[in-house]
């Protein structure tokens, strides 16, 4: 009698086990095993690298942060909650955030001439309307990311992958600050649905 | 507050935002439950821009953990008191108590107020950019308790409002819920309260395609992560 397919459980849905994976590794890695943080490493370290990268720009730096933020994985193994997300959650939201804290700490040493920092801001304009198109790797994501209004896709776009407060956001796409906030959860929203995010 | 889900899970705040939306977080399920989603959404665009870091990383990373402790997992504090002070903790805790009170009460004021501009710059906006949509649509229900809810509606810009006019306030300790409801039911897509004149509108935010239809429940304060009560009404989304 065959049996077909097993129902997919939680967390396997897109990676086909390999979040089911990523947790055991962690676990291993909370006992202080080495070999389970070398392989939890290699599994993630792309996408840490990738995000950090999208965000800082300087290579140098990116891989310090990298490395920062797998140093506090290792340290902070043991508190991981599950019931809060998952691993690849936990790391990619980490390295987002350590990222973005790297880039505002330098932006508040340079930002302190206002008109200065204005100027900046037009010029970067010109240069984020060139490179808000952010080469995705992923299909699925770029499909997902195509289903975006401008406005949504631009919004999530620099806010996540350069790393702009919403308030910056705003400024540069000379929309209203309350605005950017729905356009942002709605982007999300939508990303979620599309790419299928467990809930 | 409930529509910076979006803004806190992509870090797109400051320190200070952060740290306001993070003491309402705990309370809010709604907003948690988003926020967890929404970071889980970022961990796959964050897989779709994977660049592996130069060897050297993980070489200096591995020698590098061997001299890092690893923190010893959180256990429930137990209540160990010292019995000359005890009197103390009452009073101590009462003062920091009213003091955190205050200090969150003007935080969470001007977060508000802030929050009450924003809000309406962006009805304002949406409002512009559904009734300008070639194909907006309005469907209008009466309400079991007098009044009238009203949706507007544009599928093809994925954007809609909400009105209505006559609906009493929630009765203490709940809140008015919208939904949008799809095959796969009901997904919440904000909370409102009613003022004293009965009215209100709200922008949608969430797509509204692939939804049947708008709907209104009354939930616990916070909102609910699905549908605790009937539907009030029910507006139809679809031609």
């Amino acid at each position: 009698m065959s049996s077909g397919p097993r129902p997919l459980r939680r967390g396997e849905r897109h990676s086909g086990g390999r979040g089911a994976s990523l947790e055991r590794l962690l676990a291993s890695v909370a006992h202080g095993d080495q070999r389970a943080f070398e392989k939890l490493y290699g599994e993630v370290a792309p996408r840490v690298h990738g995000v950090v990268r999208r965000v800082l720009r300087d290579p140098a730096q990116s891989e310090e942060v990298t490395q920062e933020v797998f140093t506090e994985v290792w340290r902070t193994a043991t508190r991981y909650d599950g019931t809060r997300g998952s691993v690849a959650a936990w790391v990619t939201t980490m390295a987002h955030r350590r990222a973005v804290d790297r880039v505002r700490a330098a932006q508040a040493a340079t930002d302190r001439d206002q008109r200065v920092a204005v100027r900046e801001q037009t010029r970067a304009y010109d240069d984020v309307a060139e490179q808000v198109e952010i080469r995705l790797e992923q299909e699925q994501v770029r499909r997902a990311m195509s289903n975006l209004t401008d406005l949504q896709r631009e919004a999530v776009t620099l806010a996540y992958y350069r790393g702009y407060t919403y308030r910056e956001v705003a400024e540069l796409l000379d929309v209203p600050l309350g605005t950017i906030k729905t356009r942002l959860r709605d982007g999300l929203i939508r990303l979620r649905d599309s790419l299928g995010v467990e809930r | 507050m409930h529509s910076l889900t979006g803004v806190y899970a992509v870090d797109a705040m400051t320190d200070i935002e952060r740290r306001v939306f993070e003491d309402h977080l705990p309370a809010c399920g709604v907003c948690t439950v988003e926020v967890r989603e929404f970071h889980e959404t970022a961990a796959r665009l964050a897989e779709a821009v994977a660049e592996p870091p130069p060897g050297q990383v993980k070489a200096r990373l591995l020698a590098s953990i061997d001299q890092v402790r690893q923190v010893p997992p959180l256990i429930p504090p137990e209540p160990v008191q010292s019995e000359r002070w005890r009197w103390a903790r009452p009073v101590l805790a009462a003062a920091a108590g009213l003091l955190l009170v205050a200090v969150a009460g003007l935080g969470v004021f001007t977060a508000r107020l802030q929050d009450r501009v924003e809000e309406m710059q962006a009805v304002r906006d949406q409002v512009a950019t559904v009734l300008a949509a070639p194909d907006v649509r309005t469907v209008n229900e009466r309400l079991p308790s007098g009044g009238s809810a009203t949706v507007v509606a544009s599928a093809d810009r994925g954007e809609a409002l909400f009105v209505v006019s006559g609906l009493p306030p929630a009765p203490d300790g709940r809140t008015y819920q919208l939904w949008l409801i799809g095959a796969d039911g009901a997904r919440s897509t904000g909370l409102f309260d009613v003022g004293a004149d009965g009215e209100v509108i709200r922008a949608l935010s969430g797509d509204i395609r692939g939804s049947k239809a708008l709907g209104v429940t009354v939930e616990p304060a916070g909102g609910s992560p699905r549908p605790t009560t009937d539907l009030l009404v029910q507006l139809s989304l679809r031609k």
